[in-house]
């Protein structure tokens, strides 16, 4: 690879190509995967089409989430390069299968995600705050401690969905897209796990533990979705079938976000094991026939969860 | 009178077949400290790991108050993992079942913020923190893991403190140091482990000739190898 900008670009995929190798059973679903990723461009190319400006605009929103996200200035920064050049490579890369289909189906406007991506790259990653103090957060209960952390970690990306979602809702589809993209937020949530001594401390067994995890998962997850769901619908009661799935699939979603996370959990651990479940479960709401796979997973997950936890009790009992 | 609290009967343990802990029998009283020393690698922390239940023993047996350790043991880990962008007080909270257990005096105590997040704590506040987590858990057997390391002397000191503290209100604890000073000053006996045993043990009789006794009985240990060393 010529330059460090395109090699990072090279990570990416080598990463991505691993994390598929030790999904083990996934490689199987890599076909469906593929045809799911093809229709999707496909769908949005038609979203182009019809509504330039929106599907822009969300391509354009997902990118800077992602921007928003990143906790890796300081690495990029030891490459010499100037970060913003890795990532607008990278973004730039990444988008362009969406422009040039776009553009194959008239367009136009699909130009603009190339100069947007790269004045994100300009701006700084995740900041991580030195307060522990942020309103919106220290009203998440403490039980559901992944919210409470992660929405600080996240915090405009966190206002800006759930906002956006309640915002928009007078137009089409907005507020349901807002919620789509806040539950793939939360999936981040769940990426680091805790230590041995907080997992344990309110545990019997692992059923029952997580039994209760996901009941306040759905209690939470629930409550949190259904206000701008509502509101949404207050405005456009006709679309009330697709908020309906949208609602339903990111409830399941955010059940598998527990079950994954323990399915792979070790104490401590920091990684992103379950990107691929994850992604594939968020990118479900929005191809229809990838529908069984949070489902799949929920149940498939919870039993490696509560074997997995199960090997870290007293071994010697 | 102290009672045998917790026993431990021939246990065997190791990695990938390679033996780590062999034939290692011990007993220790309760209400008491008792400090487990060695060098690298002798074995301590596995043996910590194997009373917890972390650690499967090959053979052999742990026996706490003449049964299993399931719920019985807190254990304070070399290495401390916590979870982001939570603060201190938000951490015990979660950890604090043990109902009566206020932590904000020990907070104050070791001069822990209450404000910011656990990943910006030094390296001995983090260890400071998981003590306290370990002591709200409320087990009557405490193994700690090194505590001493990374604590600057004022924090020495209040832990040399606190764990009479928890001596007297009936805590048995388990405790590991590279600090023979910190030892000798607390604990009730010493059990010295070389190469996967127990090669002696000492009840508190004086800190000065315990001292001394297990200085010669590392530099037993290591003066074969250090008559090998070549110096040029």
């Amino acid at each position: 690879m010529p330059d460090i900008p395109l090699r990072f670009v090279y990570v990416r995929l080598l990463q991505a190509s691993r994390e598929l190798y030790y999904a083990g059973f996934l490689r199987g679903c890599i076909v469906m995967l593929l045809g799911g990723l093809s229709l999707y461009l496909f769908g949005f190319s038609q979203l182009l089409v019809r509504t330039s400006g929106i599907g822009v605009g969300m391509l354009v929103l997902i990118v800077f989430l992602i921007n928003n996200q990143r906790g890796d200035q300081k690495f990029l920064l030891l490459t010499g390069f100037k970060p913003w050049k890795i990532k607008a490579t990278e973004y730039v890369v990444f988008t362009l299968p969406f422009v040039v289909t776009g553009l194959l189906f008239g367009s136009f406007a699909a130009l603009i995600i190339l100069p947007a991506v790269v004045i994100i790259s300009l701006l700084p990653g995740r900041e991580r705050s030195v307060s522990g103090s942020n309103y919106l957060s220290d009203r998440i209960p403490l039980k559901l401690f992944e919210w409470r952390a992660g929405s600080r970690v996240n915090k405009i990306s966190f206002t800006v969905c759930y906002f956006g979602a309640l915002l928009f809702a007078p137009l089409p589809y907005v507020s349901l897209v807002f919620i789509w993209l806040f539950t793939s937020l939360v999936s981040s949530f769940y990426y680091e796990n805790e230590s041995r001594e907080l997992l344990f401390a309110n545990f019997s067994t692992p059923k029952q533990f997580l039994n209760e995890k996901l009941g306040a998962q759905f209690r939470f997850g629930t409550f949190v979705l259904i206000i701008p769901i509502g509101v949404h619908l207050l405005f456009k009661s006709h679309e009330w079938i697709p908020a309906l799935v949208v609602f339903v699939l990111s409830v399941i979603n955010l059940l598998v976000f527990v079950v994954s996370k323990y399915a792979v959990w070790k104490p401590g651990a920091t990684g992103n094991t379950n990107e691929i479940t994850f992604s594939l479960s968020s990118v479900s709401i929005v191809v229809p026939f990838l529908v069984p796979i949070p489902l799949f997973y929920l149940i498939w997950n919870y039993f490696r969860a509560v074997k997995n936890l199960n090997a870290y009790r007293n071994v010697n009992a | 009178m102290h009672t045998e609290m917790l026993m431990l009967n021939k246990i065997a343990a190791g990695y990938n077949g390679e033996v780590v802990l062999e034939d290692i029998t011990a007993s220790f009283s309760e209400n008491g400290i008792h400090g487990l020393i060695g060098l690298n690698g002798s074995g301590k922390t596995t043996l910590m790991r194997v009373i917890y239940g972390l650690h499967k023993v090959y053979s052999g047996s742990v026996k706490f108050r003449n049964s299993g350790t399931n719920g019985q043991v807190a254990f304070l880990e070399t290495e401390n993992y916590f979870y982001h962008s939570i603060t201190g007080p938000e951490y015990l909270s979660l950890l604090n079942n043990h109902k009566g257990f206020d932590f904000s005096p020990w907070m104050r105590l070791f001069n822990l913020p209450a404000k910011g997040f656990i990943e910006e704590y030094s390296s001995g506040m983090k260890k400071k923190l998981a003590l306290i987590g370990v002591v709200c858990s409320g087990k009557p057997l405490l193994l700690l893991d090194e505590p001493f390391n990374g604590l600057d002397m004022e924090s020495v000191r209040i832990l040399t403190q606190v764990l009479k503290l928890l001596r007297a209100k009936g805590k048995t604890i388990l405790i590991t140091s590279h600090i023979l000073s910190s030892m000798t000053e607390v604990c009730d006996t010493l059990t010295i482990i070389r190469n996967g045993r127990v090669t002696k043990s000492f009840d508190f009789v004086d800190a000065v000739e315990i001292e001394e006794q297990v200085y010669r009985e590392l530099d037993n240990q290591i003066q074969q190898q250090i008559e090998t060393l070549t110096i040029v």
